[in-house]
């Protein structure tokens, strides 16, 4: 292969099929269905992801608990940052979270400053943030701190559909007749387009 | 008189600052103009120590200020601030606390080291003149002195003499009168002193003299009061120029953190809680305080934390002085390595990440979630600062993910399906009249809610997602 071609196979927008599940290092979300769709087969680390859903506070918790258990489990910290609503610490436990190692921010003006330092420190390998309204420069931000970090980013936001970003995974949830959809929009290294179900609980 | 410990293998070195209190005010070299403290208020005020040039023109302590002056029009003349010169011998034990634990602050003038206990590490010789180079340093002029005996040691250094034979009664601190009468019949040094019979001497001379002689000899106890480091810290520092950036007051702040880290060496202790105060022209200072999460003594990480706030903290006025106050020194822990690192609750990684935070956003905003055994929602949790290790009850009722942080009242409840309940929570009756009956259903969203039924109304208390 001349040299040439190397360099083009390196670049990360070019998707190899026989590479597929190589490269990239995650973080398992808990959930099998959604691990078995993602390139890493978890978020993947050292980068940012995105839920988007109708409405924050409300179904995200669903897909993200799993995986902020497992973080919490271990010597790991986990954090949320700005939630919209009071997650209920009854219920996390009960989930499986490890309350002593899950770290809660609560600022509206402060907190994508907050966000950035958490991942920047690299102590909390997962953090989960509701940044509300946010550019498509202020993602690149949290991606790059990501990537300072070796930590997952993930940004819960309200659906809109055109929004640019850098993420690495984009994720979209809605509600069925029959549970709760995954619809993954991008998937860098994967391959986008799939989705899986939560039934209702 | 050689160097050999006593008895008890002590071997005291005398530090004596003649002019202390002129080397505070820089008057104390021979090239000085004349210059003096006094003592005393209006018509009583008297000389209480002269510099070289002064003493050349006759002033000598003791002296009537208003004669000094007549005699040497240029003197310069200063209160004595004993608080001062108080201080400064503090601070001088505690260079001298590296070299022996065994201090005595010997007021007016003088400080007492134990250096028997460390002789084999240090040749007594060497350590001598090592001290005296330090305090020369410092800008002041030292005498020492070697003797088995505090008081030996400490008179030798006052008289300037090598044996305690030698020592001029003048030395001793006792009434003039005494040692005048002394001089009458002859007697001048220690050793003419005793010489005298020894039935007589305190008959006739006091027990005072006689007691010290006793103490030199060793034939007298001679207990000192061991000096300890204040565990406490404050420090004002005048800025060069008024500034009220932050860059530049952080620098001047830096100043006084090397300060805090070497009282804190001294000490082996560690800070928690530290006050800053930035003091304005005539206008009220700005008090800021700082917390840590635990005491430490990572100046570093201070001053990054100070950096954070400072940028945010909002002054009135440019600062002319800054005080940095710390009223509490904790024991520091001793820095150990796990052999098994990843075991236990060890949240020392992160604590400095949680003190940025806490420093920009408050305290109470950077919290953790604790569970807590209550069916009431509302009393289920609680907030806990972070760090704080927190083990889970054990019976935990099926809860909602989400609870809305007031229950929101709903105007009609038609577009919920699938209902599954009731679940019945009520209060005791000694505590706030709580009874609901709580269900879970389903919005046409998808969304499942926790909804409760109270007084005909209904109302979403939390989002099951």
């Amino acid at each position: 292969m001349n040299s040439a071609l190397q360099s083009i196979l390196k670049d990360p927008r070019i998707w190899r099929a026989d590479e597929e599940n190589h490269q990239q290092r995650s973080l398992e979300t808990g959930l099998a269905g959604l691990d078995a769709l993602l390139p890493g087969g978890g978020w993947p680390l050292a980068a940012l992801s995105e839920v988007l859903l109708p409405e924050t506070g409300s179904s995200e918790l669903r897909v993200l608990l799993p995986g902020l258990a497992r973080q919490t489990s271990g010597d790991g910290w986990a954090a949320l940052v700005s939630p919209p609503l009071l997650p209920c610490a009854t219920a996390l436990a009960a989930q499986g979270v490890n309350l002593s190692r899950l770290l809660l921010v609560e600022s509206s003006a402060d907190r994508l400053w907050a966000a950035e330092q958490i991942l920047r420190s690299g102590q909390c390998r997962l953090l989960i943030c509701w940044p509300g309204k946010i550019s498509a420069r202020q993602k690149h931000r949290l991606q790059l701190a990501a990537e300072h970090g070796d930590s997952c980013c993930i940004a819960v936001l309200a659906d809109s559909r055109n929004a640019a970003s850098s993420a690495a995974l984009k994720l979209r949830l809605y509600s069925g007749a029959d549970g709760l959809h995954l619809h993954i929009l991008k998937n860098r290294g994967g391959r986008p387009g799939r989705e899986c179900l939560l039934p209702h609980v | 008189m050689s160097e050999p410990a006593n008895s008890k293998g002590e071997l005291w070195l005398a530090l004596h600052l003649p002019l202390l209190g002129l080397d505070l005010l820089q008057l104390s070299s021979a090239h000085a103009p004349a210059a003096c403290l006094y003592e005393g208020e209006n018509k009583h005020q008297r000389v209480w120590l002269g510099n070289s040039r002064a003493r050349r023109c006759g002033i000598v302590p003791g002296m009537a200020l208003k004669a000094a002056l007549a005699q040497c029009p240029d003197l310069q003349t200063y209160p004595r601030r004993a608080d001062a010169e108080q201080s400064r011998l503090e601070q001088l034990a505690l260079i001298c606390l590296d070299f022996s634990s065994r201090i005595s602050l010997e007021p007016p003038q003088g400080l007492l080291l134990e250096v028997g206990a460390s002789a084999r590490l240090w040749q007594t010789k060497f350590l001598r003149r090592h001290l005296q180079g330090l305090l020369r340093e410092q800008g002041h002029i030292v005498y020492t002195a070697l003797h088995e005996t505090p008081t030996g040691a400490l008179l030798l250094a006052r008289s300037r003499q090598n044996r305690p034979a030698q020592i001029p009664l003048g030395a001793f601190p006792v009434d003039a009168g005494i040692t005048r009468k002394l001089a009458r019949i002859g007697v001048h040094t220690l050793n003419d002193y005793l010489t005298l019979p020894e039935k007589d001497r305190m008959l006739r001379f006091g027990p005072e003299l006689e007691q010290m002689a006793l103490k030199i000899l060793g034939r007298l106890p001679d207990p000192r009061r061991n000096w300890r480091p204040p565990c406490r810290f404050r420090r004002t520092l005048e800025l060069e120029y008024e500034t009220a950036s932050a860059g530049q007051l952080l620098f001047y702040a830096r100043r006084l953190l090397d300060e805090l880290d070497e009282a804190l060496a001294q000490t082996c202790s560690a800070v928690q809680q530290l006050h800053w105060i930035f003091h304005h022209y005539r206008r009220a200072p700005t008090r800021h305080q700082q917390q840590l999460l635990h005491p430490g003594r990572d100046m570093s990480r201070i001053s990054l934390l100070l950096h954070e706030q400072l940028e945010r903290l909002p002054l009135p006025a440019s600062v002319e002085k800054i005080t940095l106050q710390v009223n509490r020194f904790w024991p520091k822990a001793a820095d150990s390595l796990s052999l098994l690192r990843d075991m236990g609750q060890n949240i020392d990684a992160i604590e400095p990440l949680l003190e940025k935070l806490q420093a920009r956003l408050g305290a109470q905003a950077v919290y953790q979630l604790r569970a807590l055994p209550d069916h009431r929602p509302e009393l289920a949790w609680a907030r806990v600062a972070p760090g704080k290790a927190t083990p889970p009850p054990d019976q935990l009722p099926p809860r909602p993910l989400w609870l809305l942080p007031q229950p929101r009242k709903l105007s009609s409840i038609r577009s919920f399906r699938h209902w599954r309940g009731p679940e019945r929570i009520a209060s005791g009756w000694w505590e706030d009249d709580i009874r609901r009956d709580y269900y879970r259903a389903r919005h046409r969203s998808g969304v499942t809610y926790w909804l409760y039924h109270h007084a005909g109304e209904w109302f979403i208390h939390g989002v099951f997602g």
